[in-house]
């Protein structure tokens, strides 16, 4: 039975953790706040049993599904709709997709061509559109995308698990 | 900021395998931002709104809860007290007597403490029933017959004064007391 005072001190320091994580996904602060709120009163209510010291990785791994839900939920593209799904079935673990997470930036930095590390840099982190890129570096927006296919290509083959290449 | 892009390489033929790198490539900038570049709410209001909904009850609240109790309490002592001040000294002793009648006789001599305080007395000497009263009443006995043979079955309120005990037990055809001084005489 976990006493109020313990989830209050699971629930402060495990807030900004589990923020980031939906913040990853989801990108929207309320959305964020929603899933974080909902799967720590699942937790009060249904207190399952876990071992001490892994309550914050059983909590990632609830906010990590409820997020590819919601974002599956959310998605009007119908090809992208199959996406998410695809995701929790692959990437099943929270801890296996951060692993990932710092591969991938391993590889943009450590691998990637330069001008690719720049268009994806751009169009990734800064959010800008292929035709903004396209001005920024006087390239046309064709090669944009032609940088951005293959970076995701040279990853995809890096790190897809199912082990297909193009 | 995710939306911005147009998911051009969609119409790739593998386009659903580099749509689920493109989103693990976002995650993974975002994942990389610094604490200070994520909107995240402060912890603290986070969790008042989160206690409120879900009524959790924190720390703090379960310390406001005692002292709430706590004040209950006491002003339920303060109200117990200022009702049983303020209150008639007692009804009146003819209705007592009635009840009395009826009640039941035991075997053998004893007294009782009934849940209403009084002093029940069921077979007890009259010596004891006036040393009991005279004690609780911090007064003084005078015994000027021997008393030990009057045996009663009585019950005095212990809200009543020493004077309206006094009074109420002469009601007896073997009983009679005087009050004076502070002094209890058994005539």
């Amino acid at each position: 039975m976990i006493t109020p005072a313990h989830f209050e001190q699971l629930f402060r320091q495990s807030y900004r953790p589990l923020f980031r994580l939906a913040y990853t996904l989801l990108e929207d602060e309320d959305d964020c706040q929603d899933v974080i709120h909902e799967v720590m009163a699942n937790y009060w209510e249904k207190q399952p049993e876990i071992k001490t010291g892994k309550e914050e990785g059983y909590l990632k791994q609830a906010v990590y599904n409820a997020c590819l839900n919601l974002l599956a939920s959310k998605e009007r593209n119908q090809k992208l709709k199959i996406v998410y799904p695809e995701m929790l079935r692959q990437r099943s673990t929270v801890t296996e997709n951060q692993e990932l997470w710092e591969k991938i930036q391993w590889y943009i930095r450590e691998k990637m061509p330069f001008k690719t590390r720049e268009v994806i840099t751009l169009c990734f982190l800064q959010g800008f559109s292929y035709q903004e890129v396209a001005e920024m570096l006087t390239i046309s927006p064709s090669t944009v995308n032609m940088h951005v296919v293959n970076g995701l290509r040279m990853l995809r083959n890096e790190f897809n698990p199912t082990g297909k290449k193009k | 900021m995710r939306n911005k892009i147009k998911a051009e390489w969609l119409n790739e033929p593998d386009g659903e395998e580099l749509q689920q790198m493109a989103t693990a490539v976002r995650e993974s900038y975002v994942n990389s931002l610094p604490d200070e570049a994520l909107p995240c709410p402060d912890v603290d209001a986070a969790w008042e709104e989160f206690a409120r909904k879900h009524r959790v009850q924190s720390k703090r609240r379960g310390w406001q809860k005692w002292i709430a109790a706590a004040c209950v309490l006491l002003i339920s002592v303060v109200g117990y007290a200022a009702f049983q001040t303020l209150k008639p000294a007692s009804e009146t002793p003819a209705v007592q007597q009635e009840t009395l009648t009826s009640a039941a006789v035991p075997s053998a001599a004893t007294l009782t403490e009934t849940e209403t305080d009084d002093l029940v007395y069921h077979n007890v000497s009259l010596k004891q029933i006036v040393e009991e009263l005279a004690s609780l009443h911090g007064a003084k006995v005078s015994f000027q017959r021997n008393v030990s043979e009057v045996r009663l079955y009585t019950q005095l309120s212990r809200k009543w004064t020493l004077a309206e005990c006094i009074s109420f037990l002469n009601k007896f055809d073997q009983v009679n007391l005087q009050l004076e001084h502070n002094t209890i005489t058994v005539k």
